[in-house]
């Protein structure tokens, strides 16, 4: 028998094996990527490894990881916890460690060590890692190089390390991160900085969602596969406050798992072990098929006739004129072109004046929208432009404003908007669409060519192409050819998750490990998309029988084969499916122009020719400071062109000559959310100068701030007590809070975190955090009138979580405010907490009352006053939701900005009178005031045909599944448009869906560049 | 408030959360009310739960419809003699919203006859009929006793020698303890378990090992071995031994915030009524506890005193805002008692549960930095969390090795009501 051991750790993505001796001397070892196939890259592994080394002899085996157990029991080696695994060898090799950063392939680990001075070795203190979700992973890294097209070993790195201005992009989760990178792109945003900012994103996710904010003691030790990455090594040195060079980065970090393993098995070598069977053993469990799958019916077993549509005549012809000249060979073609920039592709359709497609470019991204409109307008010019005179452009999908920019646009539509005009061009009959491209997934029902009723995935990639793709990247495989195929021929399909991405990807690994096989596997995946699409994002909407399946995926027969099994009916892929937003809009222009033609205006294209893709341009970012949301601004210079500025929220750099008129139609549409501000802060102004000696009192922008200010601020001042608010919710409150939140609850409620720290930085005397046990009912008939639990449990988590990191006394205090007695008794002793004398509350208290009454008072006034006046010339949207959601404009994106700039008159619901509706008749239980304004408002915008409805909720908020299942109860066929708002920063998203729902509503006419 | 009808007998149909349901729809059977406890949630329950509702309510209101679901379709199911039963424990959780929305989905897919029957724990169930106070107190006691069962069952399974014995005595011990409750007699309650005592004493057992004792705290998740993703005989699997939190012990923390609230509004009235029928409650407890307190091995016997809860919490947190919100001190309760970890179940969305994992990994650190464990159950299995338990469990160890016990942070706060003192601020946490 030899003194080498065997440490191998079988990771999700990755397999490890090192050979080492009882003197912890390393002699060999390998790093392989599985590539899906853990047991045989193990054995490849080993193969190679017993041409170093003398592998019959060995004297004991241990494996960890994931994937680590089930080969111990298969071959007779002790399995190692990972964690433990790891603690041995930091102990080993860096006993002055106290905190461990470890992060794989599909999974990070936060360990706490401390040093057991009767075990005379480091011990695990505590730990975490992330769950099913695979954010703050190295996979997560891996996706987006993959989808930027480079190598995730050095060049990710070296480029994100030289970044001088880190893009801000969320960190809640994978799939959010993503977006926002996709949004960036489109955005022209360099590329530097977008790797920076993931890094970022991922430093922050780790340490706010993975570590739960556990501390961070020194030293600190970084390692698995990531660390080797600079970027984020920069990334956690930012984000954890450490000096360059400060993060321990160990030699071979990769391995420390699998020497951590020998070395236990090494530490063990006297005690019982299980008997190593030979490496045989794993030879049949790479042939094993066991799976525990539950089999799903195969692709095949369900099929339909379906209609055949000629491809070159399949969109509408219109009669061509009875005067027409013959055409003449040397004159150019009058046509459309229609440009479909999207997160994965990038689409370009000319059509003729009879709605043919002359010419089409299926294109991809790239990370580089603009590159891409280019190369497409440069491959179309080559194939056509000589035969062809362009007289109008349109511009839809995620990126269309900048490309009308760019190219010179005429008309910009949404995509929903777009891929229905082409649907129904190919078939008015049509009432049903599935559109599944790369990034967003839409379904749209279709009433005689009129949208009805239409949603999008909830910036969540479940149910899109991207995953489709990253998943055959992951098994090796060519998603466009051998996926499908594979997929198709599977007898036994496997049953996977159908939730989101993340725990699709979690149970493929899963399933891997067990054997299921790769045609298993693609079916399953197949099933999988159809699945989350209709689940997550057509949610119980009807579907109808003429089923259109457009968008890149639907290239893929095994995700239609998927659809039409679980729907039982025919699903028509269209011809030209994957570019029908280009042509849809293409037809849209043809349309505009056209009308405005008839109308008797000029029409003349502003589309800057095909050359344009022989001229260059240079794109710059700069954050701008003009107001706290602090847009990330990218500026575009043309050679010879004005710069465009893009990404800004506002329209501040609008005025370099674009989109003039809206300016002015935003001022005609009363800011009613500035009003209900003015009328919130009233008289309050920030104390400037030198400290007066009057107690100062920090109270937070947040939560039941933005309901309660006015008593707050009179009731201090009533006090002769100074108090400062925290800055509006910026981005670096958001940062904050996402480093500093350790709860999962919604962002509003952890937001909290980040006011108390801008507070504290504001050097005030106290932090103020009062939780509302109740308040005053909102409407009438409600049972009880609690605040939400969370936002009343929220203050006494920040003050638990931050007293070590918060300096200033943080005061949380609880209010029931409906009942007099007790809301005094709770505010002196308050006041004696703060430092102040109790004798003055009563008489603040009455004051605070009557203006808080006022407050609400002047919102109805104002807001009968808006009703009174409005018509149906003024498109007119009621936003329902918590005031922290609707008035906090970096929180809701500043949405009532962008419906002024549609042309769309907002109404905060608070200016409704809610207060007079009788809910009980309805929903006799309510006990949430919130609940209740959502019912109450309910039935005064249902029973009044000028106003709609947009719902705006957020991410985890618990109530509002209920509360707006009561609402969409309530308003019945009337459709309202419901939006969820958390950290996912990128806007394009939210300006979609509000664009397609007004065009549902017809209310507005689409936009014009 | 009861919103069931007399218009003609309905069986009423309980969820398949625990076992305890079965003891609840015997007391009601003993009274002559036809109900059925539906069969435990399973995988096909759920999906069918998530499949009517939007997903992503509590995870409770798509258990109970899922069940439902489930139920229905059973030959001789007929939703216009079918009543679920969704109690409505407290205003301060979603729950109270479950009624509605469950009438709108079950009208949506053809289930509109059946009846929501929606008894208020706030005014002890009143509205159940003229013998609401009988069936509350005989469902009282076989719940009591179904979380006997379910404690002695996890005492003696991790040393029982032979592989089984607890389980196959649980199951026949539940189904005399669920008879007894149907003859309608706490006494024949309390005779059961007397008999159940000696069949589990009976099983051959090697305590000469103690293994660290994990305390599994997350409402209403923990009696379900789907639910709890099999957590007890993973962590007994593992080497450890489970102490599940009592299901009834949540009666008390839904009374706690009762009197939390009465005492901060100096509501004289509700805060006696309600300290009344929680000495009810807790008389009938020690009844039922009686024959079998000597098999509860190290542990405490009875479920603490509102007051040991309220100066857990206090110092950090205000129980009237949810009582799933101090599960946490719960646990650090238990720990004093000599658990050596805490393995928190969240289930996906549930605000107090939520709130109870962010308090609890901070408390912690004040009592003596006990091992915790979050786990989140969302419906999608358990995939990955084998690594944390196995890390856990070795903290487990380690923890009850080094002897280390928590020194519980207890400041004296009067209990007397009104008056209420100046919450402490945390300092140190």
């Amino acid at each position: 028998m030899s003194d080498l051991f065997l440490g191998i750790d079988v990771g999700s993505t990755t397999v490890k094996v090192v050979v080492v001796d009882h003197s912890a001397t390393l002699h060999a070892s390998r790093y392989l990527r599985a590539q899906g196939r853990p047991s045989a890259t193990l054995l490849q592994a080993l193969h190679e490894l017993g041409q170093e080394c003398d592998l019959s002899q060995i004297a004991g085996i241990g494996l960890t990881g994931s994937g680590g157990e089930r080969i111990a029991q298969q071959i007779g080696g002790r399995h190692v916890n990972e964690l433990v695994a790891q603690t041995r060898a930091v102990s080993a090799f860096h006993p002055e460690a106290r905190t461990v950063i470890e992060i794989g392939g599909q999974d990070s680990k936060y360990l706490a060590l401390e040093w057991d001075e009767a075990q005379g070795k480091l011990v695990l203190q505590d730990f975490s890692m992330n769950t099913v979700c695979a954010a703050g992973t190295g996979s997560f890294l891996d996706q987006q190089a993959e989808r930027l097209g480079i190598a995730i070993e050095g060049e990710f790195g070296d480029l994100a390390a030289q970044s001088q201005n880190p893009a801000r992009i969320a960190g809640r989760c994978t799939v959010f991160a993503k977006s926002d990178m996709i949004h960036l792109q489109q955005k022209a945003t360099p590329l530097p900085d977008i790797l920076a900012g993931l890094c970022l994103a991922l430093a922050r996710n780790f340490k706010g969602v993975i570590s739960k904010s556990k501390a961070f003691t020194p030293p600190i030790l970084f390692q698995g596969g990531v660390a080797y990455n600079q970027g984020v090594v920069r990334a956690f040195e930012t984000v954890l406050g450490l000096a360059p060079g400060e993060l321990i980065i160990p030699q071979r970090n990769e391995l420390m798992a699998a020497i951590g393993t020998a070395l236990i098995t090494i530490d063990a070598a006297g005690e019982a072990a299980p008997v190593f069977r030979g490496f045989a053993a794993l030879e049949e469990l790479v042939h094993e098929e066991e799976s525990n799958h539950r089999p799903l019916p195969a692709l095949s077993s369900c099929s339909f006739a379906l209609p055949v549509y000629d491809t070159r005549t399949a969109f509408e012809r219109r009669p061509e004129p009875a005067d027409q000249e013959p055409e003449i060979a040397s004159t150019p073609l009058p046509v459309y072109l229609g440009i479909d920039v999207g997160s994965i592709s990038t689409n370009l359709a000319l059509i003729d004046e009879q709605g043919q497609v002359v010419a089409r470019r299926y294109l991809s991204t790239a990370g580089q929208p603009l590159e891409a409109v280019r190369r497409g307008l440069h491959e179309l010019s080559v194939e056509v432009g000589d035969r062809v005179a362009v007289q109008g452009v349109g511009t839809t999908g995620s990126g269309r404003y900048l490309t009308a920019d760019y190219v010179g646009g005429d008309v910009v539509r949404n995509e929903i908007t777009a891929q229905v005009r082409a649907a129904v061009a190919v078939d008015p009959s049509v009432d049903t669409i599935f559109e599944i491209g790369g990034q967003d997934s839409k379904y749209v029902r279709v009433s005689h060519g009129t949208v009805v009723d239409f949603t999008m995935n909830n910036a969540c990639a479940a149910g899109t192409g991207s995953f489709l793709e990253e998943q055959a990247e992951r098994l090796n495989l060519d998603v466009t050819t051998e996926f499908s195929a594979l997929a198709l021929g599977a007898a036994h399909p496997t049953g996977l998750g159908e939730r989101c991405t993340v725990f699709m990807e979690s149970d493929v690994i899963h399933h891997q490990q067990q054997g299921a096989d790769l045609d298993q596997l693609t079916a399953g995946l197949a099933y999988a998309i159809a699945e989350n699409y209709l689940h997550r994002v057509v949610n119980n909407r009807p579907i109808g029988k003429k089923i259109f399946f457009q968008g890149g995926v639907a290239w893929n027969q095994s995700v239609v084969a998927a659809f039409q099994n679980l729907l039982n009916r025919p699903v028509i892929v269209p011809p030209h499916h994957d570019v029908t937003g280009a042509i849809g809009v293409a037809l849209l222009a043809r349309e505009a122009l056209d009308e405005r033609r008839r109308a008797g205006e000029p029409v003349e294209t502003r589309f800057k020719g095909f050359d344009l893709s022989a001229r260059e341009y240079e794109t710059t970012t700069f954050e701008c400071r003009a107001c706290p949301n602090l847009c990330e601004v990218n500026k575009i210079v043309i050679v010879g062109e004005a710069p465009i500025f893009y990404g800004a929220r506002c329209d501040i750099f609008e005025e370099v000559g674009k989109r003039p008129h809206q300016t002015s139609q935003i001022n005609q549409i009363p800011d009613l959310l500035a009003e209900r501000a003015a009328l919130l802060l009233g008289d309050y102004t920030p104390p400037t100068g030198p400290r007066s000696g009057r107690l100062r009192v920090g109270i937070p922008r947040a939560l039941t701030t933005f309901d309660f200010f006015a008593y707050w601020r009179t009731f201090f001042a009533a006090l002769d007590v100074e108090i400062v608010l925290s800055e509006p919710t910026n981005p670096q409150i958001v940062r904050a809070t996402l480093e500093h939140a350790a709860v999962e609850s919604c962002l509003p409620a952890k937001l909290l975190y980040g006011h108390a720290l801008d507070l504290e930085a504001k050097g005030v005397d106290v932090i103020l955090l009062p939780s509302l046990i109740d308040r005053e009912e909102a409407a009438l008939g409600q049972r009880e009138s609690h605040t939400c639990t969370f936002i009343a449990a929220a203050p006494y988590l920040v003050r638990t979580h931050m007293s070590r990191t918060i300096k200033t006394p943080l005061i949380v205090t609880s209010l029931h405010m409906r009942d007099e007695p007790t809301r005094l008794r709770e505010l002196r002793e308050m006041a004696i907490q703060i430092g102040i004398a109790p004798e003055g509350v009563a008489a603040a208290d009455a004051a605070a009352i009557a203006a808080h009454r006022e407050f609400y008072a002047a919102l109805r006034r104002r807001g009968a006053e808006v009703l009174a006046d409005l018509d149906e010339s003024q498109p007119a949207v009621v936003l329902v939701g918590r005031s922290y959601n609707i008035a906090d404009l970096e929180l809701c994106q500043d949405l009532p900005y962008k419906l002024r700039k549609l042309g769309v008159l907002p109404i905060p619901f608070d200016f409704l009178p809610l207060d007079r509706i009788n809910i009980a008749h309805h929903y006799p239980n309510i006990c949430a005031p919130s609940g209740a304004a959502v019912i109450a408002s309910g039935l005064i915008i249902r029973d009044d045909p000028r106003l709609n409805a947009i719902y705006i909720t957020n991410f985890c908020c618990n109530p509002d599944a209920f509360f707006s299942g009561f609402f969409r109860q309530i308003l019945g066929e009337k459709p309202f448009l419901e939006l969820e708002l958390d950290e996912h920063a990128a806007d394009a998203g939210l300006i979609t869906r509000c664009e397609a729902f007004l065009d549902s509503l017809k209310l507005i006419k689409g936009v014009l560049a | 408030m009861i919103t069931v009808t007399n218009d003609h007998p309905r069986t009423i149909y309980f969820p398949g959360i625990s076992d305890h349901f079965k003891a609840t729809a015997a007391a009601y059977r003993a009274y002559g009310q036809d109900a059925v406890a539906l069969p435990l949630t399973s995988r096909e329950s759920l999906a069918l739960g998530m499949q009517v509702s939007r997903g992503y309510e509590c995870l409770s209101f798509v258990i109970t419809l899922g069940d439902l679901f489930l139920g229905s379709r059973q030959p001789g199911f007929d939703p216009t003699r079918a009543a679920l039963y969704v109690p409505d424990l407290t205003t301060k959780c979603v729950a109270v919203n479950f009624g509605a929305r469950h009438r709108e989905i079950l009208r949506e897919h053809g289930l509109g006859a059946v009846k929501i029957l929606t008894p208020v724990a706030g005014n002890n169930f009143e509205g159940l009929g003229t013998t609401h106070a009988l069936i509350g107190d005989l469902s009282w006691a076989g719940i009591v006793a179904v979380d006997m069962l379910i404690q002695i069952q996890q005492i003696i399974r991790p040393y029982e020698l032979e592989p089984g014995a607890a389980d196959a005595t649980y199951q026949r011990e539940l189904s005399r303890v669920v008879a007894a409750t149907e003859s309608g007699s706490i006494n024949a309650i309390i005779a059961a378990l007397e008999v159940s005592a000696s069949e589990f004493a009976a099983i051959p057992q090697d305590r000469s090992q103690i293994r660290p004792r994990i305390v599994l705290v997350g409402e209403y998740l923990l009696y379900n071995s789907y639910l709890n993703l099999d957590l007890v005989r993973q962590m007994e699997r593992l080497g450890g031994e489970v102490e599940v939190n009592r299901y009834y012990k949540m009666f008390y923390g839904l009374h706690l915030g009762i009197l939390e609230r009465a005492r901060a509004l100096n509501n004289e009235a509700a805060y006696h009524q309600v300290l009344a029928d929680n000495t009810h409650l807790r008389e009938i407890e020690h009844r039922v506890i009686e024959p079998v307190k000597h098999l509860l091995t190290g542990r405490q016997i009875y479920a603490p005193p509102n007051e040991v809860l309220r100066n857990y919490a206090k110092p950090y947190y205000e129980p009237e805002i949810s009582n799933g919100g101090v599960d946490w001190a719960e646990a650090l309760n238990m720990v004093e008692h000599g658990a050596s970890a805490v393995l928190q179940l969240v289930p996906f969305l549930c605000l107090g549960s939520i709130i109870s994992a962010a308090m609890g990994s901070q408390v912690r650190h004040e009592v003596g930095g006990v091992p915790w464990l979050d786990v989140v159950f969302d419906s999608q299995g358990g995939t990955n969390i084998r690594t944390r338990l196995e890390a856990f469990m070795h903290q487990a160890a380690q923890f009850q090795r080094s002897g280390a016990r928590p020194r519980p942070h207890q400041p004296t706060i009067p209990l007397a009501l009104g008056g209420r003192p100046h919450p402490p601020v945390a300092t140190g946490v």
